[in-house]
């Protein structure tokens, strides 16, 4: 089984130090799991292996079981929900005529091998080359395709603030009448 | 265009919109083309039997069978827009009740590939040359035909009748056969 760190406290520069020697780290090794340091004390006598594995169960039933992976399946999503996939407009432009002219290219391409090897699966299989190509070329956002990136305005001062605030209240006021 | 989906919309349906365009330009250059080649038929053997027909009303009717020859030369047929070709051996003829009757008697799916230039010898017909009757009896003309039906890939399938063609008399009594 493989050892997976169970919190980030079970991962100290200490027991990385003396892990490393035999290639697999122990919690029982860190100081940071202190409710199963006391329990690990009175099996000194076992092998190494042994006091690598029990203290997992120990984890287990003091800690409640927070993580069961690296970084678990909501942590992922917001991670991949937080990758960009924007790009500006000038980008987008770029994008478009790169697929299109790559695609009309691999038609033409395509349509010309095919007339002339007789065999009109050639013609198919070329295009669908292109649209791959392009698919790779063009749907992940590029670094090339952000530079040209949006000016925002700057953020608006208080005191324009506080009169919208007070617009909106009168305007509750006269709904509710 | 500014979410991933969009953008892999926009190429997919432009992908396939090239793809219609392309399929259309290979209908077109070979929409005109003349699709006819030379055929060249013999009839070796002919025999006549009566027997109850069991594809229509259970009265006894003839029942012929041919042994032919084909060669057909179809190289020039084929090209990157035919994915295969259907041969067929047709019988006309006429009777006292029917003007023109016309029998399959035999066919074959040439695909592109397969070794174009037939040239077949003693291939008994496949399927029964039933006549509606009697007529088949002592008929001077019975005419074979080798046509074939062009499958493209994208387009209109036309039916060509070969060049070539064969008359054959049917003998005068039943159960003799006659080689020719």
């Amino acid at each position: 089984m493989r050892w997976i760190p169970r919190t980030l406290g079970d991962v100290s520069p200490l027991a990385m130090a003396r892990g490393g020697a035999r290639g697999r780290l122990c919690p029982s090794d860190t100081s940071a799991s202190g409710a199963t340091a006391v329990g690990l004390r009175g099996s000194a006598g076992r092998p190494r292996y042994a006091r690598c594995r029990a203290p997992q169960t120990v984890l287990l039933k003091n800690r409640l079981p927070l993580l069961c992976c690296r970084s678990s399946p909501p942590i992922m999503l917001e991670h991949l929900s937080s990758l960009p996939t924007q790009m500006d407009y000038k980008g987008q432009k770029l994008a478009e005529q790169m697929f299109q002219g790559i695609i009309l290219f691999s038609a033409i391409v395509g349509f010309i091998y095919g007339y002339v090897a007789e065999q009109f699966g050639w013609t198919v299989y070329i295009v669908m080359a292109g649209f791959a190509f392009s698919c790779l070329l063009t749907l992940p956002p590029w670094p090339i395709y952000r530079r040209h990136p949006l000016k925002w305005l700057p953020v608006q001062d208080l005191g324009t603030e506080d009169k919208k605030s007070g617009d909106r209240k009168v305007k509750r006021h006269a709904k509710n009448n | 265009m500014n979410t991933l989906l969009s953008r892999a919309n926009s190429l997919f349906a432009f992908t396939l919109s090239v793809m219609a365009a392309l399929t259309l330009g290979c209908i077109l250059t070979t929409a005109f083309k003349d699709r006819s080649a030379p055929v060249s038929l013999k009839v070796s053997r002919v025999l006549l039997k009566k027997v109850e027909d069991f594809t229509g009303p259970r009265k006894r009717s003839d029942l012929g069978f041919i042994t032919f020859h084909i060669s057909a030369d179809l190289e020039k047929t084929f090209d990157w827009n035919v994915k295969q070709l259907f041969l067929y051996l047709s019988a006309e003829y006429s009777t006292k009740s029917n003007a023109v009757n016309q029998v399959v008697l035999w066919d074959k799916i040439l695909l592109r590939g397969e070794n174009p230039k037939l040239d077949l010898k003693d291939v008994k017909s496949k399927y029964f040359f039933f006549d509606d009757g009697h007529g088949l009896k002592g008929n001077r003309n019975v005419t074979l035909t080798l046509s074939w039906q062009v499958i493209p890939i994208a387009g209109i399938l036309p039916l060509v009748t070969g060049s070539g063609r064969v008359s054959v008399p049917f003998p005068d009594s039943y159960e003799i056969a006659t080689a020719f």
